[in-house]
């Protein structure tokens, strides 16, 4: 004989709805209700002074029922070159409309040689799904219950600051990595966490 | 007529109890029907050589009935602007030290003047409510003790006049100065309780 929960299912009594979480190898993550297919990713990513969408960063993600606040954390690695600081400009965009407030800039200490600054950088938001009107600058909405596309943009400051590079490794085991190989890049983490 | 689950309750599927989230942003948070306020950081805050309340990373909270442990999280942008910035963190519970949760950080040294560090801080502990007496220094607090309001937060200073940081600060946008929106950096503060 079954649990008495097991014929009778109850909510969780948390307000912690589901979490999604992946790193870009092509899986499918299965939420409650929906399926969620990882892009697959091959190699790491530079950057130039125009803004580009940070590969893994971008999900379609529909909330569940009840949903009312999305945290949403892409957490990836800066840096690998001899770009000085690397200084470079972070945007979070919702259905191609920038949260303003969610911007940030990240940059090591300068230095005009050796650029060695390699950094993990947490790129999180809090999404307020209770507003009585969207207020899409400020993260605020009032009505997402369907899908929508969440993603981080970056370029670099300038080209003397730019070619910062998103989860590259240039050294393992007292030695360079060897261009090419798989070890030269490693994958982003992204999570997406509803909470009602 | 009520609901089954009221006749029967099921225990939780997991051991948290309730998750708190938001940016500094003034915004309001409500969660099993209790509501929470933010800060509302609206410009950067230079530190000094004494500690100080980092704005934006106090919150007010009563952990429910069967937490067992609270964690506690704030993220926050930092920016070195004299060599390599050494500043400060330390989180406070209703007004008493946590001394564990004591951290410095700093980007690398330069004296060039270009001083370029800017990454992100992040506070962090999780208090121990199973414990029979109090030892907030510790970050331990026996539950009987904790069943209303109390303040988190952190506070920040610089390592000397010379070292100076700042906070909720982003410097640079599309290749020049930020201002305005982009350039203050609101933190995000979170609350879990587990049972």
């Amino acid at each position: 004989m079954g649990n008495f929960s097991t014929f009778f299912p109850t909510a969780s009594a948390s307000n912690l709805l589901e979490i999604i979480q992946y790193v870009p190898d092509g899986r499918t993550f299965q939420g409650l209700s929906n399926n969620y297919v990882a892009p697959t990713m091959t190699n790491y990513q530079g950057t130039t002074t125009s803004y580009v969408d940070i590969f893994g960063s971008n999900i379609t993600y529909t909330p569940p029922e009840g949903t009312r606040y999305i945290r949403y954390e892409y957490n990836t690695k800066q840096g690998g070159t001899t770009a000085r600081s690397g200084i470079t400009h972070y945007k979070l965009y919702v259905d191609s409309t920038e949260v303003q407030n969610a911007y940030k800039n990240f940059s090591s200490q300068y230095y005009t040689t050796y650029g060695y600054a390699e950094f993990p950088v947490s790129l999180t938001y809090s999404f307020d799904l209770t507003a009585a009107s969207d207020d899409i600058a400020n993260g605020k909405f009032s009505n997402w219950t369907g899908a929508k596309e969440i993603k981080w943009m970056a370029r670099g400051y300038n080209t003397t600051y730019d070619d910062v590079r998103f989860n590259y490794n240039t050294w393992r085991d007292g030695g360079g990595v060897t261009a090419g190989s798989a070890l030269q890049w490693n994958y982003p983490l992204l999570t997406v966490t509803a909470y009602s | 007529m009520a609901n089954l689950t009221d006749i029967f309750p099921a225990p939780t599927s997991n051991n948290i109890i309730e998750v708190i989230e938001g940016v500094a942003d003034g915004r309001t948070v409500t969660v099993n029907d209790n509501s929470y306020t933010f800060g509302n950081v609206t410009t950067t805050t230079s530190l000094s050589t004494s500690f100080a309340d980092l704005p934006g990373s106090s919150i007010t909270y009563a952990p429910p009935a069967d937490t067992k442990y609270v964690s506690y999280k704030c993220y926050f942008k930092f920016w070195g602007i004299d060599y390599g910035g050494i500043s400060g963190y330390r989180i406070v519970l209703d007004g008493t030290v946590v001394n564990y949760s004591n951290r410095h950080i700093s980007g690398n040294y330069s004296n060039g003047g270009n001083n370029h560090a800017q990454f992100l801080g992040m506070a962090m502990f999780v208090f121990d409510l199973t414990v029979s007496s109090d030892n907030i220094a510790a970050g331990q607090i026996a539950k009987s003790n904790w069943t209303s309001d109390k303040i988190i937060k952190v506070q920040a200073r610089d390592y000397s006049s010379s070292y100076d940081g700042y906070v909720n600060y982003n410097h640079w946008f599309d290749g020049g100065g930020a201002s305005g929106a982009r350039q203050k950096d609101q933190p995000t503060i979170q609350i879990i309780a587990y049972g």
